[in-house]
């Protein structure tokens, strides 16, 4: 019960990060998805990778309010996007009938916790593909970074170092962002000529 | 022997933490100590060949860590080896123009550890560490030129690599959760009594994942911008080596050594095979920047390999695994030759040059060895693989396969026409009449790369005996890896 508590919470802060017009929530809802993996990490006795993905919330904090947050994002991100989130809600209904399948196959009548990660990584899809803002695509790939460590977890992995490589990819990631919207001049992906393909 | 498998990753991973100290007092000396590195490690897969029978795997663990040799590896290191070693030679001249040479080491030498980290592994969490080693360099390399571009196309590489890490991390979770280990020849024997579903996903997750990586068909949408706007040696690598140990070599030693090949994997694979063969060259046909060409080219060669190991049988994989060692040769070949003509002319686009055989006869040489390889033009290499993979197509009675494969090498003869008749020969443009040839280091990594091509066709009954044949049996061996390698350790 708590495990799913828990992964609701994660849920909440992942989804208020991808839909909050203010960059500055955003990183702290991304910090409160990272330190409730790491709780349930801790919790269910993978130490290390416990520990790792605590230090990775506090590095989260400091590179994204260091490299990211000074970049202001153009008004419109602001407004509805109806379409996306339309095929996203059939996308996620989808995942959800597959991962049931899944989560049944791997552990019959407890299938709450792996459904509950499939929607967590589901929710950092929606960011990457959907958004148009460069910020929102980098917490996109936070949360999915996040949420496949839950998933490692879930599936019985405990002395990995997974979350090391996680938050040197979110590291770099963030870096070359933010220097991509300095050359530009806007975080805005269309305005990006190699981005249309 | 088995102490050389670590030291294949160790060596970079040590070099790439002084390059930089050693590089801020002797440049030269850097320059040559990357060089010799390389060398060596080129020199370590070519004496694992010479005094270990391949027909049995050499496993070496430490600290539950476990390394795992067999000849599907050892093609992938000797390949990654060679390319390598001349990436390395031909940087030191090349690389001048970048500035930070000291920070191009350091992300090469990780990208090499992790490519070799990636074929040695015999584990899965392991190999996806490895994996993310040799991607985080790679992204950086890509954006090495910090120009709106390079950045661009970096991210751009980086979202999709980062997303396919993601399939392939969840696919890793869920073997994990059905096996009950990471370790690639327990896993084999274990996934045999999983419920098949579960299977299905791991297997589709891990297709999506490592067909990201790889660049097949439809997945592909990164490569072109990456490899455009890279470094020349960089584009060389990862068209060379980077996308074959991450996405070839990853899906051949995970669908058949772990889950066994099946006949629906088997066709998915060919399908996207032709249809990256077919949408790769036309693709290029139409583009007017030479890296660009290439990295569309890199797209349909990619397709001929995974339409060879899709065909599942003997001569298929043969001509597959052949053709995934000549590409890397005759590719890289050609980026160090799109490189040294940007580097000596200042652009890419094919309109603007012309001539170029008179002003630069070693890049024009070079070029004209590497587009006939590609083409599949005999004595070269690429002919032999070319021709076993369409008769494996034929041979298995997918004539249809064949007649693509052939209207696919027919459209890359025509592409690279274009490229040696608007580049290398046709009018000389006046404002090229100063052009020189390319330093002595860039011009001896294309000779040297250009004689490979050759020696490989012309030696081709060799080369598949010694280095293609174990890779093949190790292939063949499906599942049976599990037992064997388990055997092996102990």
């Amino acid at each position: 019960m708590i495990t799913i508590i828990l992964f609701l919470i994660m849920i909440a802060a992942a989804v208020y990060a991808v839909e909050t017009g203010e960059f500055r929530n955003a990183v702290y809802s991304l910090a409160l998805l990272g330190l409730g993996v790491s709780v349930y990490q801790l919790t269910a006795g993978a130490f290390l990778p416990g520990a790792l993905q605590l230090i990775s919330v506090f590095v989260l904090i400091y590179v994204l309010n260091r490299t990211l947050l000074p970049k202001a994002s153009p008004r419109e991100f602001a407004e509805g996007e109806y379409f996306s989130r339309a095929v996203f809600l059939i996308f996620m209904i989808l995942s959800v009938i597959l991962a049931c399948g899944v989560s049944d196959a791997i552990a019959p009548n407890s299938y709450s916790p792996y459904l509950l990660s499939f929607v967590l990584i589901l929710t950092g899809f929606f960011s990457v593909a959907f958004k148009k803002d460069i910020k929102k695509i980098v917490a996109g790939i936070v949360i999915i970074e996040y949420a496949v460590e839950a998933f490692l977890t879930l599936s019985g992995e405990r002395q990995g170092i997974t979350p090391l490589i996680g938050i040197l990819a979110i590291v770099l990631l963030a870096v070359i962002a933010a220097r991509l919207s300095d050359r530009l001049g806007t975080t805005d992906v269309t305005k990006i000529r190699e981005l249309r393909g | 022997m088995r102490i050389l498998l670590p030291l294949l990753i160790a060596l970079p991973v040590v070099w790439a933490a002084l390059a930089a100290v050693v590089y801020r007092f002797n440049r030269r000396a850097a320059d040559l100590i990357t060089a010799l590195v390389t060398l060596i490690t080129c020199g370590f897969a070519i004496a694992l060949y010479l005094f270990h029978p391949l027909n049995y795997p050499i496993v070496f663990r430490l600290f539950g860590i476990s390394l795992v040799l067999d000849g599907l590896s050892h093609l992938l290191i000797l390949t990654a080896g060679i390319v390598a070693l001349f990436v390395a030679i031909y940087s030191i001249s090349y690389m001048e123009k970048y500035g930070r040479k000291d920070l191009f080491y350091v992300l090469f030498m990780l990208m090499l550890a992790g490519i070799y980290g990636v074929v040695l592994s015999g584990d899965l969490i392991v190999m996806f560490i490895f994996l993310e080693m040799a991607a985080l360099s790679a992204y950086a390399l890509v954006a090495f030129g910090l120009e709106s571009q390079p950045l661009e196309a970096s991210f751009k590489y980086f979202i999709m690599g980062e997303a396919a890490s993601a399939f392939i991390l969840i696919a890793i979770g869920l073997v994990h959760a059905a096996a009950g280990t990471f370790d690639l020849a327990e896993a084999a024997l274990r996934l045999q009594m999983t419920a098949p579903f579960i299977k299905a996903v791991a297997l589709g997750l891990f297709l999506t994942g490592f067909g990201m990586k790889s660049a097949l068909f439809p997945l592909h949408a990164w490569l072109p911008d990456a490899h455009t706007a890279a470094p020349s040696p960089i584009s060389a690598m990862l068209s060379g080596v980077l996308i074959k140990a991450l996405g070839i070599y990853a899906i051949v030693r995970v669908l058949f050594n772990v889950f066994g090949m099946t006949s629906q994997i088997s066709s998915i694979l060919m399908i996207l095979g032709i249809i990256s063969i077919l949408v790769g060259v036309l693709l290029a046909l139409g583009q007017w920047d030479f890296k660009r060409l290439l990295a569309y080219h890199s797209v349909s060669q990619i397709g001929y390999i995974a339409l060879g190991v899709g065909l599942a049988t003997p001569l298929g994989i043969m001509g597959g695994l052949y053709h995934l060692f000549n590409h890397a040769i005759f590719k890289s070949l050609l980026f160090l030759n799109a490189g040294s003509v940007e580097s000596q002319i200042g652009t890419r686009d094919l309109k603007e040059m012309g001539g170029l055989s008179r002003k630069m006869p070693v890049t024009s040489a070079t070029s004209l060895v590497a587009s006939l390889s590609i083409a599949g033009i005999p004595p070269f290499n690429g002919f032999w693989s070319k021709l076993f993979i369409i008769l494996a197509c034929v041979q298995a009675g997918k004539i249809w396969l064949a007649l693509f494969a052939v209207i696919g090498s027919i459209l890359t003869l025509a592409s690279f026409l274009k490229v040696q008749r608007y580049a290398f020969f046709g009018q000389a443009k006046e404002t090229l009449s100063e052009i020189k040839e390319s330093p002595v280091p860039m011009t001896i990594a294309m000779v040297s790369l250009a004689l490979i091509c050759l020696a490989i066709g012309l030696l081709s009954p060799f080369v598949i005996n010694y280095l293609i044949n174990p890779a093949v049996g190790a292939v063949a061996n499906g599942v049976g890896y599990g037992r064997i390698v388990l055997g092996a350790s102990k």
